[in-house]
């Protein structure tokens, strides 16, 4: 899968532990899990994984939307020239300094209007080398903590190239830490496990993962 | 909180007993204007003659070009037309700020109605700081001034966009009055040197054979009002402050049908004599939602295919919103949003500090900043 590198979007609002990026382009929105980095001050990238999106009520919209007679114009103005206030709230899980990853809460939220983008592969890499971030998202109030950790190990796992080994470590790290919750375990075990992966027919296997 | 709405409330509750008790006097008012309207309807000769004469008086009544009660149906839409628009906002200059600047951002849109394609859409900021830029006649550029200063820069942007190759009908619109408003103090050179600019503007869009409107939203015009007071009255019966309270036109017309628009009128002022060629008219139209004005210059005016491409284009646009579309997105891609303000305030400040130049607002500034909080800092 190609990336494009360029920003999706600005910061919105932000706090030391989750931020909200507005986005003009529903094409761009971040997937559920998948990471994001921002610039905050001093050389810090805040990086974080994308847990929910929201689209905004717009009265310009509600006021055409019930109108039978909507141009093709209108429609397609409405799409592709319109900022649409789409908002992606996102989970900040570390950051990274000077080249070295940190994977606790960052000195400083970024500033509003700072510009978000995707992680590259290698970047990705970098920051999922250690693995105390999933404590970050699995002991998170009022998120979908245990869908949002399977679906970040498996977007981790397909960018790192699809590393079994990752896998298998992250599960092993996520039964550390729900030692004694037993069901929550086997539900994110059952949404990460390698068999997800390892169909005959890729394509198919992984949008079932993602789903 | 420092509004007393204790204190408040009394004033509300009389000035709402107030208005109630002018709605008998204003209903009373209005049917006796449509009772002139529908004597002197067919009258148009004298009609005319009146107005005329009683400019010189000071009256500005509106200047009948048919009988008052003439109507014209909604023609049929051509299949194509290039629909634009332009509107602009402004950052005025502080005083109190950081340094002395003022923004104008223009938004536009062009618009091709029945080619199911998406408009093309532009926000395009400017920066004034220069002192010529900053100072005109010795005074400086806002309120007023920066308002015809942008009416100026919205129709040089649709002079621009029209594009004179194309055969399809066109149709250019600003939001409000077409008539530039301007100082009544200033000096009359002052006053033709702007007054200039916007027509060279005017010139160009003539030129190009891309008829321009302005549409007026909920109109409070007296034009034909005043004209119906000097029918029964005489020159000089209605005093400013009687007008204020008269229906505005728009009364007079919620009897037309959807799509129906009435006669073109000369707009009565002494200002309109300053516009040549481009003497302004004007028209009601029932856009459907409401009974909206608009304004159109008189080569417009006495150019039957140019009016109908007006006044079908225009009730097209309002299908979609109750408004017309290119004047709602041309109005959203100008306006400067608070977030976007502060943002670019930030880029100045950092912008002046890279340069070694300090940055400090006036006192007044800095103690409306800690007392009044952020949102109040403007306004």
């Amino acid at each position: 899968m190609t990336h494009d590198l360029s920003p999706l979007g600005r910061v919105l609002r932000s706090s030391t532990t989750e931020f909200v990026v507005g986005c003009q382009d529903l094409a761009r929105v971040p997937t559920f899990g998948s990471f994001v980095k921002v610039q905050a001050h001093d050389g810090v990238w805040v990086y974080g994984a994308a847990y929910n999106v929201l689209i905004d009520d717009d009265p310009f919209v509600r006021q055409i939307i019930g109108n039978p007679h909507i141009p093709r114009e209108v429609a397609l103005d409405q799409k592709e020239n319109r900022q649409t206030p789409i908002e992606v709230e996102v989970l900040v899980l570390g950051y990274a300094r000077d080249g070295l990853v940190h994977q606790y809460l960052p000195p400083q939220p970024p500033a509003t209007l700072s510009d978000v983008y995707p992680c590259t592969a290698s970047e990705v890499t970098a920051f999922t080398g250690q693995l105390s971030y999933l404590r970050t998202i699995l002991f998170t109030p009022q998120i979908p903590a245990d869908e949002l950790l399977a679906a970040n190990v498996r977007e981790a796992y397909l960018r790192r190239g699809g590393d079994r080994e990752f896998l298998v470590e992250a599960g092993r790290e996520a039964a550390r830490l729900l030692k004694d919750e037993y069901d929550r375990l086997k539900a994110i075990l059952s949404r990460i496990r390698p068999s997800l992966f390892r169909s005959s027919t890729p394509e198919p296997a992984r949008r079932r993962g993602v789903t | 909180m420092t509004l007393e709405l204790g204190v408040l409330n009394q004033q509300v509750q009389t000035m709402a007993r107030s208005l109630a008790g002018q709605r008998e006097e204003y209903g009373q008012r209005l049917e006796r204007l449509q009772a002139v309207f529908r004597s002197r309807a067919a009258d148009l000769e004298g009609l005319r003659d009146l107005a005329i004469s009683a400019r010189g008086a000071g009256c500005q009544g509106a200047i009948p070009t048919e009988p008052l009660d003439a109507t014209h149906p909604l023609p049929p839409c051509p299949e194509a037309m290039v629909i634009s628009a332009a509107d602009g906002s402004q950052i005025e200059v502080d005083r109190h700020g950081m340094a002395m600047y003022y923004l104008i951002n223009l938004g536009s849109i062009v618009y091709h109605h029945g080619s199911g394609a998406a408009p093309t859409v532009r926000s395009e900021p400017t920066l004034f700081y220069r002192e010529d830029e900053l100072y005109e006649d010795g005074r400086l550029v806002q309120g007023n001034r920066l308002d015809s200063k942008r009416s100026v820069m919205e129709l040089a942007k649709l002079a621009n966009l029209a594009s004179p190759d194309t055969a399809e009908p066109s149709l250019a619109l600003v939001d409000g009055s077409l008539l530039l408003w301007v100082l009544e103090e200033s000096r009359p050179e002052v006053r033709e040197e702007l007054v200039g600019r916007y027509l060279r503007q005017l010139d160009r869009l003539a030129e190009a054979r891309v008829p321009v409107a302005g549409y007026v939203s909920r109109p409070r015009h007296h034009d034909v009002v005043n004209l119906l007071e000097l029918a029964e009255r005489g020159p000089g019966a209605a005093t400013q402050e009687q007008r204020l309270l008269f229906p505005p036109d728009r009364a007079l017309f919620e009897h037309l049908l959807p799509g129906e628009r009435t006669a073109p009128f000369i707009v009565g002022t002494q200002t309109n004599d300053m516009y040549g060629r481009h003497r302004l008219h004007f028209f009601y139209l029932n856009a459907g939602a409401e009974i909206a004005r608009v304004e159109v210059p008189q080569w417009v005016a006495q150019d039957q295919g140019l009016m109908d491409d007006v006044h079908a284009g225009i009730f097209e646009q309002c299908r979609a919103a109750g408004y017309p579309y290119v004047l709602a997105r041309a109005h959203e891609l100008a306006v400067v949003a608070g977030a976007d303000r502060d943002e670019f305030e930030r880029m100045v400040m950092a912008a002046l500090l890279g340069q070694g130049l300090g940055v400090s607002p006036s006192m007044k500034a800095w103690l409306k900043e800690l007392t009044g909080g952020r949102r109040s800092r403007r306004r």
